[in-house]
């Protein structure tokens, strides 16, 4: 089942969100979005069911096991839907002349960028081992920092009661004066939950083995949509920039709050997935100009850490990068009067 | 406003004072400003710089870490900041340049590169662990076999435990129908900050008396201890198994129950 479950995390958003880009960025060329997008894209969308499905029990009382249900109904119409469009667009791409000649230029644009310098390809290597070498590490629980956190002992409550925050994780008692709301709508815990009883894995299977795994691997991923921004001609340059990214995760572990400490020690958090996930992604989004995927990161991201009502860091890297581009437009506007004036005088 | 003022002080000494990855950017920062050539990515270098001098100055800082609500410490606020993203890209925009000056030396290529991871794992931290994951490993499985072993003794009863720390510390993450008389939270203050729940005086007690067993070997049996226990409803107790046998004799005697050893343990049932 751990097979499965490997291949579902893999496969399942990266449909998920190859749908979702389509319907978002329909009237623009394809080469601007990746399998990268796809799958991070994806698992936003995800996170956004498992809320769903956790408010269900947490605000409206249903039990565990049927937020399960739904959680599964509302991923597999998804899922279904995905497919039909997708499906839909390629036969729509194979009538319509305009869509076929558009999709063989990408073809041809793909086949002769393969051919770029590969001088990057034995950094690629390097960067492989430190990502190989570091998944053994995830995937054996090598060494999970828990202090401060409880995850494990709340899906264990959620799965034990089949209900959601109905008893203190701490204890296994019912509670006597609650929880911050704040903090109750959180749905990390019952997405986890959620995988623990759809695969028949225990709580520390999954908290600790597959998510920090998944969670390197959709850093990397993040890290690679910024690459090829930051260097879109230059494969070497992306590889070096990726090693460099897998070096400082390494060895930059040496304090709590790191992103480096969060990837390699408490991956399953959603301050480490908000560090290695989505404000690199964000970032890289705000330099593309893709500002509604920017969205889908900031909803991820409340979904997931306590924010104040919602804003949270994602929004502030938007709003700051926002704020920095418009100042850098109006000074080269008010540059540019200036140049027009001097030319005029002159 | 001050208590704020003063974590931001306090939490930029503590930033930088393990690893230099701030100092690292720094650098990257510098190199990118001063290197002679116009800048593709402005706006990411312009926010980096800004955050970071906002992250640095206690005033800013203090906004930033008010922003991101008091359940965070000042290390959070550098999440605003795309440390791993800028060190990453300036290293990659230093190497690519000189990589292009001395394209035909394969040696002085390599020996950039190599400089280059030296000074990363120079600034990182240089193999200093925070906690020692490897032997909090083999505590929580040692601690889980135990507990594998009391679930099956109890054969599916409820249980409510009262254990030594790494037993109570492990209970839960193991098994959720195991009940507590109190969890992690009693000695880990920062999981105190995910409810309004507290202990009481008969919680704190029956810790500490706990802790003092552990260390010193000794039971203080007192009549309290019995009217706590069956006030909290605790049916399992295990006790570290360095406990002389005269004292584990007269604790029994006085609960009216019966020792059995459980591993490194001593396990007491109230049924």
């Amino acid at each position: 089942m751990a097979f499965v479950l490997w291949l579902l995390m893999a496969l399942v958003p990266a449909c998920l969100g190859k749908c979702v880009l389509h319907i978002l960025y329909r009237n623009q060329p394809t080469q601007e979005t990746s399998p990268a997008d796809y799958w991070l894209t994806g698992g936003m969308i995800v996170i956004g069911l498992a809320e769903a499905a956790h408010l269900a029990g947490c605000i409206l009382g249903r039990s565990f096991s049927g937020c399960v249900v739904l959680f599964g109904m509302a991923l597999g119409v998804c899922l279904l839907a995905s497919v039909v469009i997708l499906l839909l667009e390629k036969k729509n791409q194979k009538k319509n002349p305009a869509l076929q000649r558009k999709a063989e230029q990408e073809r041809v644009r793909k086949a002769f960028s393969s051919g770029e310098s590969d001088k990057g390809q034995w950094i690629f290597v390097m960067f492989g081992i430190i990502v190989i070498v570091q998944l053994i590490t995830l995937a054996t629980m090598q060494s999970v920092y828990l202090d401060g956190d409880m995850t494990l002992e709340t899906v264990n409550s959620f799965l034990t009661t089949d209900a959601i925050y109905q008893v203190n994780p701490m204890t296994g008692k019912a509670y006597t004066l609650g929880m911050p709301l704040r903090l109750k709508i959180l749905c990390l815990p019952t997405f986890y939950g959620i995988l623990c009883k759809a695969f028949g894995m225990s709580a520390e299977q999954v908290v600790l083995g597959v998510i920090p795994a998944f969670v390197l691997l959709g850093s990397y991923l993040a890290y690679s949509t910024v690459a090829k921004k930051l260097f879109p001609e230059n494969k070497s340059k992306r590889a070096i920039f990726m090693l460099a990214v897998a070096l400082l995760y390494s060895v930059g572990d040496y304090m709590f709050g790191m992103d480096g400490f969060g990837v390699l020690h408490s991956g399953f958090r959603g301050v480490t997935i908000r560090a290695a996930i989505l404000l690199p992604y964000t970032f890289g989004l705000m330099l593309r100009k893709k500002y509604k995927l920017v969205v889908l990161c900031i909803l991820a991201e409340a979904c997931i850490v306590w924010t104040l009502y919602g804003m949270g860091a994602c929004v502030a890297v938007a709003v700051g990068m926002l704020l920095v581009q418009f100042a850098i437009q109006w000074y080269a506007k008010r540059q540019g009067g200036k140049e027009a004036g001097v030319c005029k005088n002159s | 406003m001050q208590e704020l003022l003063m974590n931001a002080w306090n939490g930029w000494q503590r930033y930088i004072n393990d690893g230099k990855y701030a100092a690292l950017l720094m650098i990257v920062l510098l190199f990118l400003w001063f290197r002679g050539k116009e800048e593709k990515e402005k706006v990411l270098l312009i926010y980096t710089t800004l955050v970071a001098v906002m992250c640095i100055v206690p005033v800013s800082a203090a906004f930033l870490m008010g922003y991101q609500t008091r359940f965070y410490d000042y290390e959070w606020i550098w999440n605003y900041v795309p440390v791993t993203l800028m060190i990453a890209y300036g290293g990659t925009i230093f190497l690519g340049e000189y990589w292009e000056r001395y394209k035909k030396s394969v040696w002085k290529c390599a020996g950039l590169l190599l400089a280059a991871v030296i000074l990363i794992i120079l600034c990182g931290g240089m193999g200093k662990k925070v906690f020692d994951g490897q032997t909090e490993r083999q505590e929580r499985v040692a601690a889980q076999e135990v507990l594998e072993q009391l679930l099956e003794d109890a054969g599916g009863q409820d249980i409510c435990l009262w254990a030594p720390q790494e037993i109570m510390a492990a209970a839960r993450a193991y098994d959720g129908s195991i009940q507590l008389i109190y969890g992690r939270n009693i000695w880990d203050a920062a999981l105190g900050a995910y409810s309004y729940e507290t202990y009481g005086e008969t919680e704190e007690n029956l810790y500490l008396w706990m802790c003092n067993a552990e260390e010193t070997g000794t039971l203080t049996y007192t009549v309290e201890i019995s009217e706590q226990l069956a006030s909290e409803g605790v049916n399992r107790i295990l006790l570290p198994g360095n406990i002389a046998a005269e004292e584990l004799q007269q604790l029994t005697a006085a609960l009216g129950m019966e020792a059995v050893q459980l591993g490194e343990y001593y396990l007491l049932r109230v049924d």
